[in-house]
């Protein structure tokens, strides 16, 4: 708990909040709008290129584990913060070649596209765009919690502050503005840990339709990997679905920032045609 | 052993106080006694079906399901109103205790997922994400239960009248009584006047079973009281009501105790066993107050009836006190002597026995006699009561005729019984079905047969297929294997369906091929089989298919939905299958069958089988040791007989009504046969002192039955119409078998010591009995 000196009485800032809500005051580490807050964060991640290597590994409720090696290669489109990438399976053997790619399509109207590539089949698979709450390749993570979630589909509110390993962080809640986000994203309610310092999630915990909790997000080892624009994107990723108590790691094993990848490799027929 | 009793007698009131000290300690140790209610605790764990279930249930959950049916009034499942129900019940069933959420399913789980096929490929969305409110989302929704695997028949019934949750429970503090508790919470709130619904599954059994164990809490003590009431009416006196009970009662806490002192479990295949130890404690506690009767009527005529009194246990305790020890280590040794079984339920039977018997031999020796010295010594009118002509002296002069004027009459009828109980025992089946315990007039035994006829089935049997390496379950050549099996059990008896993660990827495959009915077939490849899944994967969720699949493809299950819990279906059933699963499938890839009643049908299987040598073993160690004790081979041949009528009769008479030989019933045979001997030695000792004592022959035989010989009918028929209280706990026919069958054990013990024994004996004429010059 964070005790707050003010005026020389010593008080919780449990009792702080109840007194500043009663006096109709705003709370001091308000001060920061949530507003603001959120669009740092929505783009501290977002590396204008880059080539990665990472490990998924799969943990049933029963702590059997798989272990998927993939390679990752990400741009942002020219001239906004819409992030493309493709992953690809290089193990175990039997999906070795499978690809996915998703395209984020933040302009209003406008649905993410997802395609998936089986190389046993030869053939593409566009993915159906609303299914954003569907997993991401066999993980616990979402598509939308992979690619990210439109800043102006939720409505926001800092809850509080609190301390996650040491860090002061912001908590807050998402809610989403409309029933068609909530049925798209399969969230009624997200609440992330938001470091003050960097902007960067380290927390996050997702409330199914019908209120439940469904899942906790861990995000860590951080690395700033583009420091002239104070770039930070986690080398540890963790969900678990706490109804099903399956749980999915990544673990970035490389990490580099590229410019240069071409943008033409992020498309439907590319994906044909690397077969 | 006089002066012995004079000791007891100066030092009654500290025996006394001791004696109830001690009690109290007893009571005391029950704080350490390891009470195991949990049959699980029991299972054999070196028997394959064992083995195979416990990695199943650590692989893919433990299929305790618990069954809901909801099955509207008017008109099919596919109405708004009902599914709604369906979805609220859902999210109410998935917020319980206990419930394993990943394995509990309905059309409204977010696992249940419709695979179908487009133009594109495949396409998977969840089954029910919302309740249908238009009439082509109800036909999508009807039509996606019907092309996929795992519905029909399962979460709704082929004619679509009837929907189902089914939810897995694992085990809770309060039982899977609390389960049940809990789900029937849920299901009478959206229980009205549009629907009838019914539960159904093993926690509804288990937890039945739970609640009609506890009425042995009234029971007991209920048939104690008739115990009480029959002696009474017996001997007519108080104290005859009263002690042989009470001491009966202490050997049984003080056994109790023991096994807490020396850290013995008591496991729930004992939970009878003290009812054995009551009535042995009890025979040997009225042996000795007959003979004290008798011995104080001889003395009665003084003047001092305290002094007539002490004398009178003096003497009984001088006569009656070696045969008690003789018969007390006989019947101990024998119990003992199963200290040697594998089965650790069986070796505390032995042990538990063995001490309540050494328990009421001191109690008799030294507490019994103390409490009648300090007592008032029999009043005159008990007297009286106690030598009048009873229904019990009736019985006695038939047996006494029958034995010593009637032997050819009684040979023949014991022949004639010998063949028809042959014939019966011939007819004996082993079967155990949790259902079977059960009246098929209880409403949840109803419900649960009804679901049985309307869907697949309540229980389940698993096919664990065990890959030597990771992705091996991908294999086409093994999909085809598990197909085949699939295909065999369908055919079987009994089996409403089977579920695997073949049916998923057949569906996945006709999907990617324009839902083409044609390629309802396993893929060619493995790497089009994990390129399906990974596809699968990227719609659905990660735990799909957990319930049958490991998470790396090494394992795989068949759940076979089956109607019935009885074990001698599942075993005929695992014998057929066995043999044919062995030939299904390569190198590298083992079968193994387990879960939901395999569990079962081991424990019957070893129990039943270690019951019965634990008969055959108790027997053999009363022959030797009486045989020992009397020097003679054939006492020791002599005294099996009323033994071996209990057993046989006991046998004869399951096999002539039907009754299966199952855990509950072969744990009362193996109670049959410790009864008989102390009633034989009894009888063996007194005759032989009668003769001993000179006079004429028949009546001293006489004698000897009308003392020995009534004591033993007084017990037997006491216990008997005690327990015979336990044949009126409606619905549950392990009492009925309990209260019927000890009963019946122990009237057969008691009237065969008192007939074909003597009769047998008067025949040959053995020296053991008549002495060497006979």
């Amino acid at each position: 708990m964070r005790i707050v000196n003010i005026s020389g009485f010593v008080i919780s800032n449990t009792a702080l909040i109840i007194l500043c809500a009663g006096l109709g005051l705003p709370l001091s580490y308000a001060a920061e709008d949530v507003d603001s807050i959120m669009a740092k964060n929505y783009v501290v991640g977002k590396v204008a290129g880059s080539v990665s290597e990472a490990d998924f590994r799969l943990i049933s409720s029963n702590g059997q584990e798989r272990v998927r090696k993939t390679t990752g290669k990400s741009k942002l489109k020219i001239g906004s913060e819409d992030k493309m990438s493709l992953v690809t399976f290089l193990s175990p053997a039997d999906v070795k070649g499978t690809m996915t790619l998703t395209i984020e399509n933040s302009s209003i109207g406008k649905d993410d596209d997802m395609w998936i590539y089986l190389p046993a089949l030869k053939k593409v698979r566009r993915l159906v765009a609303s299914n954003k709450k569907d997993s991401f390749v066999g993980t616990d993570f979402s598509y939308a919690d992979v690619i990210g979630y439109k800043i102006n589909e939720w409505k926001y509110t800092l809850l509080r502050e609190e301390n996650i390993e040491g860090s002061a962080c912001f908590v807050v809640e998402a809610v989403p503005k409309s029933p068609s986000v909530q049925e798209d994203s399969g969230y009624s309610k997200r609440i992330m840990w938001i470091r003050r310092d960097a902007y960067v999630t380290v927390k996050g915990e997702g409330y199914d339709t019908g209120g439940e909790l469904l899942k906790s997000f861990r995000f860590s080892s951080y690395k700033l990997v583009d420091s002239k624009n104070s770039k930070w994107v986690p080398m540890y990723l963790e969900a678990e679905n706490l109804q099903t108590r399956h749980r999915t790691v990544i673990e970035m094993k490389k990490f580099e920032v590229n410019k240069d990848i071409p943008e033409s490799i992020f498309s439907a027929r590319s994906l044909q045609s690397e077969s | 052993m006089q002066a012995y009793m004079r000791i007891i007698i100066r030092l009654r009131w500290w025996i006394i106080a001791a004696g109830l000290g001690l009690t109290v300690a007893a009571l005391f140790q029950f704080k350490n006694l390891n009470i195991i209610v949990d049959p699980d605790a029991a299972l054999p764990k070196s028997h394959p079906l064992v083995k195979t279930s416990q990695e199943l249930d650590r692989l893919f959950g433990n299929k305790f399901l618990y069954v809901v049916g909801i099955t509207p009034k008017a008109g099919d499942v596919y109405q708004r109103e009902i599914l709604s129900k369906v979805q609220l019940m859902t999210r109410e069933i998935l917020r319980l205790p206990g419930v394993v959420r990943s394995n509990t399913n309905s059309l409204a789980t977010r696992k249940m997922k419709n695979i179908s096929g487009d133009a594109e490929g495949m396409v998977v969305r969840p089954l029910m994400e919302s309740v249908p409110n238009n009439p082509e989302d109800m036909a999508h929704l009807k039509a996606g239960i019907a092309s996929n695997p795992a519905y029909e028949n399962v979460l709704v019934s082929k004619n679509g009248k009837t929907v189902l949750i089914v939810a897995e429970f694992a085990k809770i503090p309060g039982g899977f009584h609390a389960v049940d508790k809990n789900m029937r919470g849920v299901i009478e709130h959206y229980r009205d006047a549009t629907v009838d619904i019914e539960a159904g599954g093993t926690p509804v059994i288990l937890s039945l079973l739970e609640q009609f164990s506890e009425r042995m809490g009234i029971l007991f003590p209920l048939a104690l009281v008739l115990i009480a009431l029959v002696l009474y009416m017996a001997f007519g006196t108080v104290q005859a009501m009263v002690l042989p009970l009470v001491t009966a009662l202490i050997a049984v806490i003080w056994s109790l105790g023991l096994l807490g002192v020396f850290e013995q479990p008591f496991d729930v295949f004992n939970a009878a066993t003290p009812v054995l130890v009551l009535a042995i404690a009890a025979g040997h506690a009225v042996q000795m107050l007959k003979r004290y009767y008798e011995e104080y009527r001889l003395l009665a005529h003084a003047t001092d009836k305290r002094a007539s009194s002490r004398e009178a246990v003096v003497r009984s305790l001088t006569k009656v006190g070696p045969v008690m020890i003789v018969a007390g280590l006989v019947a101990a040794l024998g119990f003992l002597s199963l200290i040697i079984f594998d089965i650790r339920s069986i070796r505390v039977f032995g042990i538990f026995t063995a001490a309540g018997i050494v328990s009421a031999l001191i109690l008799e020796l030294t507490w019994v006699p103390a409490m009648r010295a300090a007592l008032p010594p029999p009043k005159a009118n008990e007297m009286l009561r106690e030598q009048r002509k009873t229904v019990w002296d009736r019985v006695i002069l038939w047996a006494y005729t029958l034995a010593t004027q009637r032997r050819a009459r009684l040979f023949k009828v014991a022949a004639a019984a010998i063949v028809t109980l042959s014939l019966g025992g011939l007819m004996l089946h082993v079967d155990d079905s949790q259902k079977g315990y059960f009246y098929g007039s209880l409403e949840q035994k109803r419900d649960d047969d009804s679901l049985n006829r309307k869907m697949a089935g309540t229980n389940t049997i698993s096919v664990l297929i065990r890959g030597d390496s990771e992705d091996r379950i991908k294999d086409p050549a093994v999909l085809r294997g598990m197909e085949a099996v699939q295909q065999y059990l369908i055919q079987q008896q009994g089996v409403g369906k089977t579920l695997s993660i073949v049916d998923f990827i057949k569906r996945m495959n006709q999907a990617m091929h324009a839902d083409d009915p044609a390629f309802n077939q396993v893929p060619e490849s493995r790497e089009l089989v994990a390129q399906y899944l990974l596809l699968y994967s990227t719609s659905g969720e990660p735990g799909d298919f957990d319930s049958y699949v490991d998470a790396d493809y090494r394992n795989a299950i068949i759940v076979a939905y089956v109607k019935s819990d009885s074990t001698a279906f599942a075993t005929d059933l695992f014998n057929k299958l066995q043999a044919y699963a062995k030939t299904q499938f390569g190198p590298g890839v083992e079968v193994a069958i387990g879960g939901g009643i395999a569990n079962t049908v081991a424990l019957t299987e070893t129990m039943v089988r270690e019951k019965i040598l634990n008969i055959i073993q108790i027997m053999a160690a009363v022959m030797l040791v009486s045989a020992l004790a009397l020097r003679s081979m054939v006492a020791g041949l002599l005294i099996l007989v009323p033994l071996l009528a209990a057993v046989f009769v006991n046998f004869g008479i399951m096999g002539l009504f039907g009754i299966p030989l199952q855990i509950g019933t072969s744990l009362i045979s193996a109670m049959a046969v410790g009864i008989g001997a102390d009633y034989a030695i009894y009888m063996s000792y007194r005759m032989r002192e009668e003769l001993r004592a000179g006079g004429d022959e028949q009546e001293a035989i006489k004698r000897a039955f009308f003392s020995a010989g009534k004591a033993t009918l007084f017990v037997s028929s006491a216990v008997s119409a005690g327990f015979a209280v336990l044949m009126l706990s409606w619905g549950f026919w392990v009492h009925f078998y309990l209260g019927m069958l000890v009963g019946i054990a122990m009237i057969v013990s008691a009237l065969t010591t008192l007939t074909l024994f003597p009769g047998l004996i008067f025949k040959f004429r053995p020296k053991f009995i008549y002495g060497i010059g006979a």
